[in-house]
């Protein structure tokens, strides 16, 4: 797989502590890569920086080995879909896939032939006559995407694209997005806040925290070996625990529970997830376990039981 | 009258009586004027002309001067609006969009030339004007409605141009648009009824601006209003009644063409601060 962004050394600072400094970055063609963090951590001034929205401070973007960091955003051919708010109510499904066509002076035959074949893509076909206020959120972001899509981007930028939809159609989604790239061959950069979203799609993640990467791997890569302590906190359930003066982490479900009579910890409760089963076991200093188990094996135990645990997986992280 | 309050009850009755006031009060002027203008043997105090005629529209149609001041006020009107949607509209876009250091105070002070007493700005005015010679003169005339005008030509599109989102802005220009397009083909069209709002305004306004024409017109630029005073001064009642109707048609035509864009919701953006 060839390079198809490399983004060198890039810095934007709105203030001294405001910003991303020395921000290195490469992209594979077909991939889609997340950068993930918790809100302020400058995941959306990179992409907004690639996709022409933010004048940066230093550094290179190069976008298919062409330098684009001088460009302004219409002449970037990058495709950004927003958050929300992307479609232009005054204006048809079809007008809005159409803007950017008519400035590249497509013909009319043409331009209906395109735009039929992305609303096919995204599943609203169809939906051209509609004005975006007769649609759900969920399908104006699949138009938002299609009318990214219809212009060719060489890259699409996604800026937290499903975070104002509800849990079920976010769900939905995400598997369409993954469906989408595979069938059209996309390279994506995904901005999100979701950790489960992020692991659920990414080919890549970079975990991303107070402007610059934490860790940056395949999502198994980071759920398993997470580098830092923040990395391991912020992707996944991690208990952090003390023994014999050492910390370590230990994720849910790599701990088993062993009935024990006097063991060290005692059940505090038992809650069903559907195909799996939390327990939260509690220590007689009152530090929280949280255990993940499997459904027949949650049978043997109930809250007040006492038992000893079992660190499958430990994870020790300087400070 | 005793039937009619014991078959409404007495709720109903004083409802009708509060509407009937209501309607005497507003409508009232109009019809007397309505009527004037129709007359042909009026004596004053009398309520209803003796007979009626269209001897006061031949009269007033026949001066050339008025005919005159009624081309003069629609073109300056025009020109007022225009120019004032030229000059305004990035002003209120700038506001809504950028923030910068004094942008409270580059807003109040659009509202600062509606604050003070009219006749003192227009003096203070006029002694610039003279200077510049544009006392007498159409331009001279079309500024001193552009300063009446300001205010609602940069509070209420600019109201407007708020409730465009960004994003909406950025898409455009991500899929191609320069920024001058997406102005024209994005933001325009989605802040279109405040702008069509603060047009009307600014062409009601400056039809029936008279102060200033006055003072800054005379002798050489006569508009409908400032003819008006002269008319009601030195002519019967009934000549300014016929006056003061044609007056009004341009203005009531403009209202019900646009009715559909004067919602408060429109005025209300443009004053949020």
């Amino acid at each position: 797989m060839s390079e198809k962004l490399v983004i060198k050394g890039l810095t934007k600072k709105f203030s001294k502590t405001d910003g991303v400094e020395n921000i290195n970055l490469t992209v594979k063609e077909r991939e889609l890569l997340t950068l993930l963090g918790p809100s302020g951590c400058g995941k959306t001034t990179i992409l907004r920086a690639i996709g022409g929205f933010h004048k940066i401070d230093s550094g290179k973007i190069l976008l298919d080995g062409k330098e684009i960091q001088n460009l302004p955003p219409e002449k970037r051919p990058t495709g950004m879909v927003f958050q929300s708010y992307n479609l232009w109510p005054h204006m048809t499904v079809y007008e809005n896939m159409a803007f950017g066509l008519q400035i590249r002076k497509h013909s009319k035959a043409q331009m209906k032939e395109e735009i039929n074949e992305m609303l096919k893509l995204v599943r609203m076909d169809g939906s051209e006559k509609k004005y975006p206020g007769q649609l759900s959120g969920g399908q104006q972001q699949r138009i938002a995407i299609a009318r990214a899509l219809v212009l060719k981007p060489s890259l699409l930028l996604l800026d937290e694209p499903f975070s104002a939809l509800d849990a079920k159609i976010r769900g939905q989604m995400r598997e369409e997005l993954k469906r989408i790239q595979r069938e059209a061959g996309l390279t994506v950069i995904f901005v999100t806040h979701d950790q489960e979203e992020a692991m659920a799609i990414s080919d890549t993640i970079a975990v991303m925290r107070r402007g610059y990467m934490e860790q940056i791997g395949k999502p198994e890569e980071i759920y398993d070996n997470p580098k830092t302590r923040f990395v391991a906190e912020f992707i996944g359930e991690m208990n952090f625990l003390e023994e014999g003066g050492t910390s370590f982490a230990v994720r849910p479900e790599d701990i088993t529970l062993i009935k024990q009579e006097n063991g060290p910890y005692r059940i505090l409760q038992m809650m069903s997830l559907g195909h799996y089963t939390q327990a939260i076991v509690v220590d007689n200093k009152g530090n929280e376990v949280k255990v993940f188990m499997e459904k027949d094996e949650a049978r043997l135990f109930a809250a007040d039981d006492c038992v000893a645990c079992r660190f499958d997986r430990k994870q020790v992280f300087a400070a | 009258m005793k039937r009619l309050y014991y078959g409404l009850g007495k709720r109903k009755f004083l409802e009708w009586i509060l509407l009937a006031v209501f309607l005497l009060f507003f409508y009232g002027p109009l019809f007397h004027m309505l009527t004037l203008s129709f007359a042909g043997d009026y004596e004053y105090p009398d309520a209803v002309p003796h007979t009626f005629s269209l001897k006061w529209w031949d009269y007033i149609l026949s001066k050339g001067q008025m005919v005159e001041s009624i081309g003069t006020s629609l073109v300056l009107a025009i020109v007022v609006t225009v120019v004032s949607l030229l000059i305004c509209l990035p002003a209120a876009y700038a506001i809504a969009r950028y923030s910068f250091k004094g942008r409270g105070m580059v807003r109040l002070s659009f509202l600062l030339t509606n604050a003070f007493p009219k006749m003192g700005i227009y003096t203070a005015m006029a002694v610039i004007f003279y200077k510049l010679n544009l006392m007498g003169t159409f331009v001279g005339v079309v500024l001193v409605h552009i300063v009446n005008t300001m205010m609602f030509m940069v509070w209420i599109p600019s109201g407007a141009f708020r409730t465009v989102h960004i994003q909406q802005e950025e898409s455009a220009r991500d899929v191609g648009a320069s920024s001058m397009r997406v102005f024209f083909k994005i933001t325009m069209p989605m802040a279109w009824p405040g702008i069509v709002v603060a047009s009307l305004y600014t062409f009601l306004g400056s039809m029936e601006e008279a102060q200033g024409s006055l003072l800054i017109g005379l002798p050489n630029v006569h508009t409908m209003p400032s003819e008006l005073y002269g008319v009601i001064m030195s002519f019967p009642d009934t000549a300014g009644a016929v006056f003061a109707i044609i007056l009004l048609i341009p203005s009531i035509l403009l209202l019900i063409v646009f009715r559909k864009y004067l919602s408060a919701e429109a005025l209300s953006n443009g004053f949020k601060m």
